[in-house]
């Protein structure tokens, strides 16, 4: 495949070290070389003890996660989505709102990024414009409503769920003329693999067939990457494991198609204005870097008469206090996100275009389990015990949020009819006794540091769970705050104790958060080793029962809680001002809004939302 | 003259190579990588991106094979000593005399990711592990493009946009900003400077020193704030924001500089005004300004044609401090009212630890600063006939 501009003549061309050298071991030589390989490349099991070093005998075993499917096969499961579209706070009080053109433009604010190109784009700004100017085979629904076609018109999976046949919506034009076809998608994707162009969002294809090899330089060319067009609309997929929530993962930004002609005839400036070739609902028109993008709705789009918006103006913002100056001042629609202090002054005034939606984010402690004292589990639970969550989403959120007793968020369960099973409630009576168990009479002896990275939110939340730490088990805990890159070096190398942490789906599904705790996961800050858990993990990834497999991942959920290797704090929120005429910006468990489905009442056609 | 300069650029080089010199090893000392992220990346995805920056090269195997055994290794942790084994490839038509090919590592190193596994089928190419250059490598290849101004590619564009390009995209708005500001100051603080002076011990230079003691205590980040609730939210005069004028909108490109332009100005008056009125006292006693007065000259003459020059001798001098000063003192103002100058190109990059975009900033406002310098020191041998640049 071509790689893009200047970026080609690095990658596998780059000067590759001294040529390796021609030996013949002795058979001693080649036993002590295998001595060094890793345990399964000896013949041996991922079983073996040495592993899962530290803290096993305390951990979650196979007997007790049968035990805990008994228990969540009697608890009342759907099989079916439970919908949600959570407003948990709108205002009713009117307010008097700035004079705005009214020129059926929607102006927002983002973060903006500094390209866009579906392929690279990681960052949520940069893939809300990417979502707008292209479309891939199917594209998330206002809200959080299950995906629906948009490039591809139907689609059909092979019973093992391993072979996907897109059809293509004939007579789809890109922004220049040319056709948008299936091939497009096969270069697109193959070219977010590419090593040479060192993509971060790559992983998200990994799904596909052989998409890993290439990516990971394994295999030196694209050609076993199971993505092929067998003509013009159709597009074949094979992947490498059945993947129930593919289609959510379509709507990620990297699997749109992009212009293979116009990326070989600019290169990087691709995207520049001049030269961008776009086949989504809007077409990028100017690009002033850090102060706005401007996108006009697209002639060619094969939608066009369902895009009610004229145009969207991405005014560029990089903090809370901004939004708000420009939403005051009639500059947006909108105002995302705000201040904490602003917010809460908000909701008390209880002003009409103030709205708090559900989120699909958690907000949670990390414990390293292999350091003491949180090698112990009974230390843990304690300190899951002694932190009264209430208080703190009350008194120190108070943005509505929700207590979370486990990882899994209850609006991520919906998607697949998943119910969380209920954690730990406070109960600092029972924290102590723990503690006196694992030898720390009142907290004799802890002395701990919550490691957080440097923001007003942060801070107050670390104060909060020191002081009950210190209050309801007696451990001195202080709060370190640092620079987030610091933080990032001490999360990724296991070095603290305890550390401030928040996760997103990347993909409606329990599984995304259940995941991370995978031993061999490279997200699993606590350090958390449980083969047993990595068993039941390769059980709900073979499950193709929808019910059995939220058995599974309840009976999971109920062995990692009951070690405990993190405090889970509260499930985010997303709180927004939004002026009463705009349609359709619907809460989204990733904070994704298409603009698709957005209007302007009073302004051009309106849209009758799915 | 001329080799007062050629001096002066040639110390100007060797200051620029240690700052660029300390910058490099600075940055790379810094906790936290640039590729680090809250959502790790794959330590082979990671990989891609050393080796696109330069930063990182491929083992790879030369032959066709088959992976037969893969050394455990701690990623980017542990240095491994020079010749440790990474794997051993069984190759499909073994040469005459060696049945495996090892692959090891070439020097000590880390290693930054390894994408063998055992097993795999390899072709020549197929790549073993990725290990990273030595700093000192890494520094030999930067340099020699430093020299010509090359930063490279921006580690937060994905390596998509120059350095050099980006930064002169946003250095006109700040030079902009910098020199309508610096303009605003002067006028307004050596006009005020010059009544104070001629009306010493007067309400007028009373009122303006105490004026100018009162601007130099407001920072332009509680000032800048401040205009916006006056002129913005208040009387709703001018825009909150930017520098262009913008679609739908009824403020032109002047009314979006006033604000910022005001605010950086604002913060140098009084400096301006105390070293104008200071100049001017001490022209004004001087023996040459008594004379011209004895012989009949009325004031307003003896300062256009003769004081005003020898007055401005101090604020002169400031001048190049200054204009580098209140160029890099526009951060401040830039973040406040969203004007896309240099600023964020000088705090993000190196919270981010975008090394090339922060060697590339370093070296601009270096460059400012000693140019400002030069051209003061070439104005100072114009206005006092004393100085003789040699």
């Amino acid at each position: 495949m071509v790689i893009v501009g200047s970026l080609a003549g690095c990658g596998s061309d780059a000067p590759s070290g001294p040529a390796p050298t021609f030996v013949r071991p002795s058979p001693e030589r080649l036993a002590e070389l295998k001595g060094r390989a890793p345990a399964d490349a000896t013949g041996e099991t991922a079983q073996n003890v040495d592993d899962y070093p530290r803290g096993v005998a305390d951990f979650t075993t196979t007997e007790q996660f049968e035990g805990y499917i008994a228990e969540c096969e009697a608890l009342e499961t759907t099989a079916e989505p439970i919908a949600s579209n959570d407003i948990l706070f709108q205002g009713t009080k009117p307010v008097p709102l700035p004079d705005m053109p009214k020129d059926n433009i929607l102006r927002v604010m983002e973060a903006t990024p500094e390209f866009i190109d579906p392929n690279l784009t990681g960052e949520s700004a940069g893939r809300f414009m990417t979502a707008a100017t292209f479309e891939g085979l199917v594209i998330a629904a206002a809200g959080n409503a299950p995906p629906v076609a948009a490039a591809a018109e139907s689609w059909s999976q092979t019973p093992d769920g391993l072979t996907w046949t897109f059809k293509l919506r004939p007579g789809m034009r890109w922004s220049d003329g040319n056709p948008v076809t299936a091939h497009d998608f096969v270069y697109s994707w193959k070219r977010v693999l590419s090593p040479a162009i060192a993509s971060k969002t790559a992983e998200q294809l990994w799904f596909l067939k052989g998409g890993k090899a290439y990516n990971t330089g394994s295999v030196a060319t694209a050609d076993a990457v199971g993505v092929r067009a067998t003509d013009d609309l159709t597009l074949v997929v094979e992947l490498e494991a059945p993947t129930p929530f593919f289609l959510d993962l379509l709507t990620y930004t990297a699997y749109q198609p992009v212009p293979r002609w116009t990326i070989e005839q600019h290169g990087d400036k691709w995207t520049d204005v001049a030269n961008i070739v776009t086949n989504g609902p809007f077409h990028l028109t100017k690009w002033i870097d850090r102060d706005r993008v401007e996108l006009m709705k697209s002639k060619t789009y094969w939608d066009a008469q369902n895009v009610a918006l004229d145009g969207v103006v991405v005014y560029h913002t990089d903090s809370e206090g901004k939004n708000l100056t420009l939403y005051s001042t009639g500059q947006t629609h909108l105002a995302r996100p705000l201040g904490q202090e602003d917010a809460r002054r908000f909701i008390r005034e209880g002003r009409a275009d103030m709205r708090i939606g559900s989120d699909g984010c958690i907000y949670f402690y990390v414990l390293r389990v292999d350091k003491a004292p949180f090698d112990d589990a009974r230390v843990r639970r304690a300190f899951n015990l002694a932190l009264e969550k209430d208080v703190l989403v009350d008194k120190v959120m108070g943005m509505h949020q929700k207590v979370a007793t486990t990882i899994v968020p209850e609006l991520v369960g919906g998607f697949t009819g998943y119910i969380p099973p209920r954690g730990p409630e406070y109960d600092p009576d029972k924290a102590r006794e723990l503690l006196i168990q694992a030898g720390y009479p009142r907290g004799s002896g802890l002395e701990l540091e919550v490691s957080y990275n440097t923001s007003e939110g942060h801070k107050k939340i670390a104060e909060f769970a020191a002081s009950s730490w210190g209050q309801n088990l007696g451990a001195q805990v202080t709060a370190a705050n640092m620079e987030w890159k610091s933080l990032l070096k001490k999360q990724l190398a296991g070095d603290f104790q305890i550390s401030r942490a928040g996760w997103c789906p990347d993909y409606p599904d329990p599984y995304t958060f259940l995941g991370t705790f995978n031993s061999a996961a490279d997200n699993n800050y606590p350090g958390y080793k449980n083969p047993a858990y990595d068993a039941m993990l390769d059980r709900i990834r073979l499950e193709t029962d929808r019910r059995r497999r939220n058995v599974l991942m309840c009976a999971a959920e109920k062995g990692l809680m009951r070690d405990t290797p993190f405090v889970p704090m509260y499930q985010y929120t997303r709180s927004i001002l939004l002026r009463p005429e705009v349609k359709g910006y619907l809460p989204q468990y990733q904070d994704h809004h298409i603009l698709k489905w957005v209007s302007l009442e009073g302004q051009g056609p309106m849209r009758s939302n799915p | 003259m001329g080799r007062f300069i050629i001096g002066r650029l040639f110390g100007t080089i060797v200051v620029l190579w240690a700052i660029v010199t300390l910058s490099f090893f600075l940055m790379r000392f810094a906790p936290g990588g640039p590729f680090d992220e809250d959502r790790k990346l794959p330590a082979n995805v990671e990989a891609n991106k050393w080796i696109i920056y330069g930063m990182g090269v491929e083992l790879t195997s030369p032959v066709a094979g088959t992976i037969e055994v893969v050394a455990e290794v701690d990623l980017k942790k542990t240095v491994y000593d020079e010749g440790t084994l990474i794997a051993v490839i069984q190759p499909e038509t073994p040469e005459p005399g060696a049945a495996l090919v090892e692959i090891r590592l070439p020097s000590d190193a880390m290693i930054v990711a390894v994408a063998a596994e055992k097993g795999n089928k390899v072709v020549p190419g197929s790549r073993i592990a990725v290990v990273p250059k030595s700093l000192w490598a890494q520094y030999t290849d930067a340099i020699g493009h430093y020299a010509v101004l090359d930063f490279g590619k921006t580690f937060e564009s994905e390596g998509r946009s120059d350095v050099s390009e980006k930064l002169l995209k946003a250095l006109p708005i700040s030079l902009e900003l910098g020199l309508l500001a610096m303009l605003f100051a002067l006028s307004f603080g050596i006009t005020a400077g010059l009544f104070a002076a001629l009306r010493q011990n007067t309400f007028i230079d009373y009122t303006v020193m105490s004026g100018s003691m009162l601007g130099i205590s407001i920072p332009t980040m509680v000032s800048g704030p401040l205009f916006i609730a006056i002129f913005v939210i208040g009387l709703e005069w001018l825009p909150p924001r930017g520098w262009e004028a913008e679609m739908g909108s009824e403020f032109s490109s002047l009314q979006h500089r006033i604000l910022p332009v005001l605010t950086l100005g604002l913060a140098y008056v009084p400096t301006v005004a105390r070293l104008t009125r200071g100049g001017m006292l001490e022209v004004v006693r001087s023996d040459w300004f008594r004379t011209a007065r004895a012989k009949g000259l009325r004031d307003s003459t003896i300062v256009r044609r003769h004081a005003l020059k020898a007055a401005l001798l101090p604020v002169v001098s400031w001048l190049g401090p200054g204009m580098a000063g209140i160029v890099s003192g526009s951060v401040v103002v830039e973040r406040v009212f969203s004007v896309p100058g240099l600023a964020d190109h000088f705090i993000l990059p190196a919270l981010a630890r975008d090394y090339p975009m922060v060697i590339g900033a370093v070296v601009l406002y270096s460059m400012i600063l000693v140019a400002m310098n030069l051209v003061v020191d070439i104005a100072y041998a114009f206005l006092d006939p004393r100085v003789r640049l040699a």
